[in-house]
């Protein structure tokens, strides 16, 4: 069997320079590769000794270094803003003692398509800085589709603008611990009874992720009693599709996401209702 | 109800802190020094005859010591079904075989001098396949150009109607009265198909089995089974080795449900330490687990029932497939159980007939089940009688109050079908079904919710149900248990039992019923269990056999031991017998109240006068078979636009004679509630085309943990079952069979819609809504 | 590769495999009460603290457990002293097979040390890690209950 080793960088420097290696990859907190075949690899980075892990918010911006684990984020944001849409998000993701080694690098890295991660940072407009051969600072929604920016390239953070308003997560899955089918993130703020800004996104659909710009559309500048719900739900109709997935059909479970779709903008207008 | 010291009491499990801690050892702990691991090769297809097995390459791998394949391994058939003897299974089964019909059927098994190296090298093994047609669709098993799937040496070794030619693994056809006139006189017919699907253990240890010679050169066996004596006499049988010179042994069991009631691993290790005369060792992955161990069986069942507007049921003819995939074992006593423990309960129906066949197929091999072929017929029975008592406009409550069997009465079932054989007559001598339904009706709020359709928000709706069910308490005058007490210095005793605790408490409850008739505090009973040397027999935990079987046994030694205890006590204090009496670990003389301790007692006898060893052994064997009975009521909320189902409560009130432990009382019927909700709701084995199961672990195969959890009461009915040990019937397995049905009630409760086929996915709810369009 | 490992207070040098998870490495040196029930973090089982937070240790690589603490639920209590949440289990009937157990253990004590006093819901989000077939969990929320009231009163 061929040497299989680990590596300790010290610094973000050597580390980066461990990246030139083939078959060598980064590790956060193993969960994703731990279950992988691995044979493909040769070795393992451990980000351990680089600091990446943690969190700081700076004028309204967070910032989150890629070995922090959903657990820190979960405390970090639970103590900062208590219903913050990672605190939901996140919480709703794994377990208990997955959420303590899950980190958020490895899971941009890997994004699955049940990720809790994604709705959230896509509507929070998020930004991932890697370093590396791509060194730059990407949005989150490139850096899904393009998966080659990842190679030979580190993720170091990810920064985005704190949200003061309304959230809402919805998780399709089957009991409380499962990988989820699709879920849904809203964020909206409402100015004087109508919606000032509203970010919608849907992952797990075919497009694996989107940004629902038929609702947030239909939304923006309005009061809830100028909304046509039914009509809203009606134009999504023909623009998102399922694969089949571990809820059901791909044609049930679009019929459950128009249904929770729906439940989402309601509890938007129950939330304006109460601000009022 | 009766007066005792230890009986009725929540003893702690004598086990539970080791266990807490993790000092006690299962299988998988024990260190075997320079044992070889073995690593299994499994069938990709679900039937094919290997054509060509090459293990050169993996033979040639760096630390690979044998390769097990069917040209090396003895070929005689058994059953691997840990079953009585003679077993009532079909010997259709072969350590290794050139013929596999599943997939996960074994093809071969590397021995190496690690785990690693054995994985490895497994993958060097080439195999040519001839593939052959595989049949999935039961239905179609029996069909006149269906490829025949068993070996063609296939056989019964009891006289039974066993077809294998024709992928019959089992069938019985059982009548009484006349079926035509009772159809002929109802008011009307009520006719359903029920499907129940494949389910699968779960139990948190996988299986394993390790193997040892010892310094005499006997073999030993250690292994995660819930039957220790059947797996020596199957192993001695399989392998040629004489018994005497194999023991095996039941270390702590991960869970067992049924799922350890086969002898599938200790062949392998058995084979493989007799010929190398080294320590070997194997551990299944969850995933082997999932495929290739056993499973419950499906099942398609078709309950007929003639009703007159009075209520009364004219006649009932329950017609039943099972699909009980590779291999037959269980076929027979399952379908057996599918009517014998639920027909009884409707003892009043004048006509039945029970037609049912288990068949072959490609899939996955079913075994035993908690619920043992009961739960599958519960599930059509409960919404059956829901569907009529609707229909006739009576509370079903009240219905299920009319019909059931009562104490004193008898079920012409009862002596009509037996476990592969006919069966025994039996009255019901203890039932407080009536109780039951009373109690657990209040505690769901029956009366405030049934039929009210709740909404407690936008489109969630709630309703309730309930089913009802009975078990049996061991297998009449087949399962027998036997105990052997000793009496040490202190005045503790040792109490050997072969009855097998494979997590339930049973060394606990064993130790109180002794204690009870010693009247001695619990802890002064040592219990030792489930060793072949050094335990005497018993057919293992099974059928819910232990409490009233095992504990009939240990019930008649603790008395041959008083016995002799008193003798002994009569000599010291110079006192008849009869004037003696036991209290608090000493014997009282009841006029003068003198009294001598226990341990004067034992002292005495071992080492001073008249010495012996205060002992006793004794047998016990069960006449009837007193069944447990159960209400169990749901209370689901029901989401009218997804279909998705929660159950938020549920309720058992359950009679299942005096309890010994109610703690362990209670946890046996939660556990085994839980496991029916989830069988109901999440659990599902998905094939592909080819026959593989691609959800074969816990990621993708469904089980609650605790946030899913609905709320979970358990009633103990007060009751007492004049022949069991202090009263006590059994509770392991009844508690499975409500939960299906009873939510199925409930969602017809909350939404109108009724399902017959399991499970209950929010797509199949969703669809039924649609249809019903309510 | 060698490391040395800090496991229930006392170091260790182990050598293994760099491909071993943390499971392989405590059972084969004897930390049997870490249990294997599918090695794919779904089951809780193998559950142990790591620097005082609860992993599954199937999840964990051992190359990156060196030099940390780790505790598993013997470095809690032993059978003649056993931790008060141990205690409470076996107690209440939270035991059945006890598989699972030790892993519950360690999830409780995580619990009960972030948070002395949880709500049953919390007690329940705390435990959706750890899988149970035989007690349907009712009487392992029950045992966690005790456990929390009876550490409280120690603290007092």
């Amino acid at each position: 069997m061929e040497e299989f080793r680990w590596y300790y960088p010290n610094s973000i420097e050597e580390a980066v320079g461990l990246l030139e290696l083939q078959g060598v990859v980064p590790h956060g907190g193993g969960t994703g590769i731990i279950r992988g075949k691995l044979d493909r690899y040769k070795g393992l980075i451990s980000l351990e000794g680089l600091g990446l892990d943690y969190i700081k918010e700076v004028d309204g911006v967070v910032e989150i270094g890629a070995t922090a684990t959903y657990h820190d984020v979960i405390e970090f944001c639970g103590a900062v803003c208590g219903e913050c849409i990672l605190v939901k998000s996140l919480s709703r993701a794994a377990s208990t003692p997955l959420r303590n080694r899950i980190t958020i690098g490895g899971s941009v890295a890997y994004f699955p398509i049940w990720s809790d991660l994604m709705g959230p940072l896509i509507a929070l407009d998020a930004t991932v800085s890697i370093l590396g051969k791509n060194e730059g600072e990407y949005p989150v929604q490139e850096l899904a589709r393009n998966r080659s920016l990842k190679s030979h390239s580190l993720i170091k953070s990810l920064k985005f603008k704190r949200f003061n308003g309304f959230t809402y997560y919805y998780r399709a899955a089957r009991t409380h611990f499962d990988y989820g089918s699709f879920n849904i993130t809203m964020l909206a703020s409402f100015d004087d009874g109508v919606f000032s800004d509203v970010r919608f996104v849907l992952v797990g659909s075919k497009a694996k992720f989107q940004r629902l710009a038929e609702i947030e559309n239909g939304l923006i500048g309005r009061a809830p009693s100028d909304v046509d719900v039914p009509g809203l739900i009606g134009e999504l109709y023909n623009s998102i599709e399922f694969h089949n997935t571990r809820i059901g059909s791909a044609e049930y479970t679009k019929s459950v996401a128009l249904v929770e779709i729906e439940r989402a903008i309601y509890a938007s207008f129950k939330a304006m209702e109460g601000e009022k | 109800m009766k007066k005792f010291k230890n009986v009725g009491k929540p003893v702690k499990k004598f086990d539970g802190v080791s266990l807490a801690v993790g000092a006690a050892k299962f299988t998988d702990d024990f260190e075997l020094k320079d044992a070889l691991h073995l690593s299994i090769l499994y069938s990709p297809y679900a039937h094919a005859e290997i054509e060509d097995i090459d293990v050169s390459e993996a033979l040639a791998v760096d630390g690979v010591v044998d390769v097990l394949t069917y040209q090396n391994v003895p070929q005689k058939l058994f059953t691997t079904a840990g079953q009585g003897y003679p077993e009532p299974s079909p010997y259709d089964s072969r350590i290794l075989d050139r013929k596999v019909r599943f997939v996960g059927d074994r093809v071969a098994v590397v021995v190496a001098e690690s785990k690693r190296i054995a994985e490895e090298a497994k993958k060097k093994i080439k195999v040519k396949y001839r593939v052959l047609e595989p049949i999935f669709d039961p239905e179609r098993a029996m069909d006149d150009d269906a490829p025949m799937i068993p070996d063609p040496e296939a056989h019964m070794i009891i006289p039974a109607k066993y077809d294998p030619k024709r992928n019959l693994a089992a069938e019985l056809d059982i009548s009484y009265g006349d079926l035509e006139a009772g159809f002929e006189e109802a008011d009307f017919i009520e006719e359903h198909t029920y499907w129940t699907h494949y389910g699968a253990h779960a139990m948190l240890e996988p299986h394993a089995a390790a193997a040892y010679i010892d310094e005499m050169g006997r073999l030993v066996v250690i292994s995660t089974t819930q039957v220790p004596f059947h797996a020596r006499r199957i192993l001695s049988m399989v392998l040629d080795i004489p018994l005497r010179k194999i023991r095996v042994i039941k270390p702590h069991l991960g869970g067992g449900f049924g799922g350890k009631q086969e002898i599938i691993l200790e062949p392998l290790v058995a084979l493989v330490t007799w010929r190398h005369q080294r320590p070997s060792k194997i551990v299944l992955s969850r995933e082997e687990v999932f495929v290739s161990t056993r499973v419950r069986r499906s099942a398609r069942l078709r309950l007929k029932t003639g009703v007159k507007k009075d209520g009364t049921i004219t006649a009932l003819e329950m017609d039943v497939l099972l699909n009980g995939g590779a291999y037959g074992t269980h076929g027979l006593t399952v379908l057996s159980n599918v009517g014998s423990k639920s027909l009884p309960m409707l003892n009043k129906v004048p006509a039945m007939r029970f037609f049912a066949r288990s068949v072959y197929t490609n899939l996955p091999v079913a075994g035993a089940y908690r619920g043992y072929g009961a739960t599958q017929a519960y599930f059509a029975i409960n919404q059956q009688i829901d569907m009529i008592a609707r229909k006739l406009g009576i509370d079903v409550l009240d219905y299920w109050k009319r019909i059931h069997i009562r104490e004193g009465e008898t079920s012409k079932i009862f002596e009509l079908i037996g476990e592969g054989r006919e069966g025994t007559p039996q009255l019901i001598t203890s039932e407080h079904l009536d109780e039951a339904i009373d109690l657990g009706a209040k505690e769901i709020g029956w009366y405030d919710k049934r039929g009210k359709r709740i909404e407690v928000e936008k489109d969630r709706v709630r309703g309730v149900g309930m089913a009802v069910a009975m078990q049996g308490s061991g297998i009449p005058l087949i399962d027998m248990a036997a105990a052997r007490m000793k009496m040490n210095d202190d005045g503790s005793f040792n109490l050997y039992v072969g009855a097998t605790d494979i997590g339930t408490g049973s060394d606990t409850i064993l130790a109180q019923i002794a204690a009870e008739v010693l009247q001695i505090p619990a802890e002064m009973i040592i219990v030792h269990s489930s060793d072949t040397d050094f335990t005497p027999f018993d057919t293992g935990a099974y059928a819910s056999s232990t409490t009233y079987v095992s504990g009939g046994a240990v019930k008649k030694t603790a008395e041959k031991v008083k016995e002799q205890i008193l003798k002994v006590a009569s000599e010291m204090l110079n006192a008849p017998m009869d004037s003696l009496f036991l209290e608090d670990g000493r014997v009282i003389q009841r006029d003068t109240g003198k009294s001598v301790t226990f341990s004067e007692i034992a002292l005495r006898s071992l080492y001073m006068e008249n010495q012996f060893q205060i002992e006793a052994t004794e047998s016990y064997v069960g006449e009837i078979s007193p069944p447990p009975f159960i209400a169990q009521f749901a209370e689901v909320e029901v989401d009218r636009k997804t279909g998705f189902v929660r159950v938020i409560k549920f309720v058992s009130a359950v009679d299942c004679g005096q309890p010994i432990n109610p703690r362990l009382v209670e946890g046996q019927v939660e556990g085994a509630v839980m496991n029916g909700i989830t069988w109901a709701l999440t659990e599902r084995y998905i094939f592909n085309q080819q026959g593989r199961m691609v959800n074969n672990n816990f990621g993708e195969y469904k089980i609650f943990t605790p946030p899913d959890m609905p709320e979970i009461v358990t009633i103990i009915v007060d009751s007492y079952e004049e022949t069991g040990p202090f009263g006590a019937k059994s509770v392991a397995e009844v508690g499975i069979n409500g939960p299906a049905p009873a939510i199925a009630n409930a969602i017809y409760d909350a939404v109108g819609v009724r399902l017959f086929d399991l499970p209950f996915t929010p797509e199949k709810v969703y669809k039924a809504l649609k249809t019903t369009d309510n | 590769m060698t490391g040395k490992f800090r496991i229930n207070g006392r170091e260790y040098s182990i050598e293994f495999d760099p491909r071993d998870t943390l499971l392989t490495v405590l059972r084969e040196n004897g930390f049997t009460e870490v249990k294997e029930g599918c090695s794919e973090g779904t089951c809780g089982a193998c559950a142990v603290l790591l620097d005082g937070k609860v992993v599954n240790s199937c999840m964990v690589f051992a190359a990156t457990a060196i030099g940390k603490e780790i505790i598993t639920s013997r470095g809690l209590g032993d059978q003649n002293n056993p931790h008060p949440i141990q205690e409470a289990f076996a107690e209440v009937g939270a035991v059945q097979c006890g598989f699972c157990t030790p892993g519950f253990v360690i999830s409780t004590f995580y619990l009960l040390q972030r948070n002395p006093d949880p709500t049953e819901d919390e007690i329940k989000k705390a435990l959706d890690g750890n899988l149970c077939r035989c007690t349907g969990y009712v009487k392992i929320i029950e045992g966690v209950k005790l456990a929390a009231e009876r550490m409280k009163n120690e603290k007092v």
